[in-house]
């Protein structure tokens, strides 16, 4: 199985008007940015995900996305994906081992969760 | 309270792990915050093993009724069409409202009068009656908006909305008109200690339909 760290951008459809986002927009115009306009608010969640392959877990984000995290009556989603690569067996995150650059850059797709850099296929 | 001690009737709470509801004829689902409506207003609390139970009992074509959270939870859920999305002045708004009875052929209305304008407290954060518009014709089209805000003489009006709902929506039913969800609160008028009592009608005329029934 492999890790997956999922970034998922829930937004409210262009047909919804957004109370919210307008609130703040007429806030950023008091403030004087007066040249900022449609503001629109969304959700931004975070998750990690095992999965056989990666389009196991796009298909699974967008079951859990359909189901719970977006209303797809007022909102939209998109979601990014990233493999959290494990090192054989012992589990420990490639974070510890950036120094390996010249392993790291071999492999066609992983992530760094403590610098927060990532290479994708 | 009202249907155990205003109508006399056996009423019982249902616990969310509660998952048989067999013996119920009818099923209300009150207002509140479920499951610190996280996310979205009764996005979470629809999966809970009692609206399981709920939804196959609607879908028996046994009565339900979602007031407020309710209503939340029964659009989230699916047995009603649309959202429930921020109120468009981004408060929370607590007042009494005059709303006009649109449809009175339901076990919810036969009572009430057609067109009877009749006043009802709102509580409500997000109460804003959202849906697109082929879902809005189609309520329209099979007559499923029950109730609407409007004035004091029935006007249909943007001042009479008090939180943007299109169509001044306020109550609607599902296609088949068992399931009725509604942002007011008819549970707060139905004593005159409590000020207005065009709440109690509604609940008096679910109890028409189960006797004539029975």
């Amino acid at each position: 199985m492999n890790t997956y760290q999922a970034q998922i951008y829930v937004t409210l459809r262009p047909s919804v008007l957004d109370p919210a986002g307008t609130a703040v927009q007429s806030g950023l115009a008091h403030m004087g940015y007066d040249n900022v306009e449609q503001i629109r608010i969304g959700k931004y969640i975070e998750l990690k995900l095992t999965a056989t392959d990666e389009a196991a877990a796009k298909a699974q984000l967008d079951q859990v996305c359909d189901r719970l995290l977006a209303n797809p009556v007022i909102e939209n989603y998109r979601f990014d994906l990233t493999e959290i690569f494990r090192y054989g067996r012992s589990s420990m995150n490639l974070a510890s081992l950036c120094f390996l650059a010249p392993t790291a850059i071999a492999m066609p797709q992983w992530s760094c969760a403590i610098c927060s850099i990532s290479r994708r296929a | 309270m009202v249907v155990r001690d205003l109508l006399n009737q056996p009423t019982r709470m249902i616990w969310h792990e509660d998952s048989d509801l067999d013996d119920l004829d009818v099923i209300i689902l009150p207002g509140g915050f479920s499951y610190g409506d996280y996310l979205r207003c009764g996005a979470i609390a629809r999966f809970s093993p009692a609206l399981q139970a709920t939804i196959a009992h609607a879908q028996q074509g046994k009565l339900v009724l979602g007031i407020c959270n309710g209503f939340q939870v029964l659009t989230e859920s699916g047995l009603l069409p649309g959202a429930l999305m921020r109120n468009r002045d981004l408060h929370f708004v607590c007042d009494r409202v005059s709303l006009r009875v649109d449809r009175t052929d339901l076990p919810w209305t036969q009572n009430y009068q057609s067109g009877q304008v009749i006043t009802l407290p709102i509580a409500h954060g997000e109460g804003c009656y959202y849906a697109d518009a082929d879902t809005l014709k189609q309520l329209e089209d099979n007559r499923q908006i029950v109730f609407r805000y409007c004035t004091q003489s029935g006007e249909i009006s943007e001042s009479a909305n008090p939180n943007g709902s299109l169509q001044n929506i306020a109550g609607i039913c599902n296609a088949q008109g068992n399931v009725l969800g509604m942002m007011p609160h008819p549970e707060r008028a139905t004593d005159s200690t409590l000020g207005c009592t065009d709440g109690l009608q509604l609940f008096e005329s679910v109890l028409a339909q189960m006797l004539a029934i029975a």
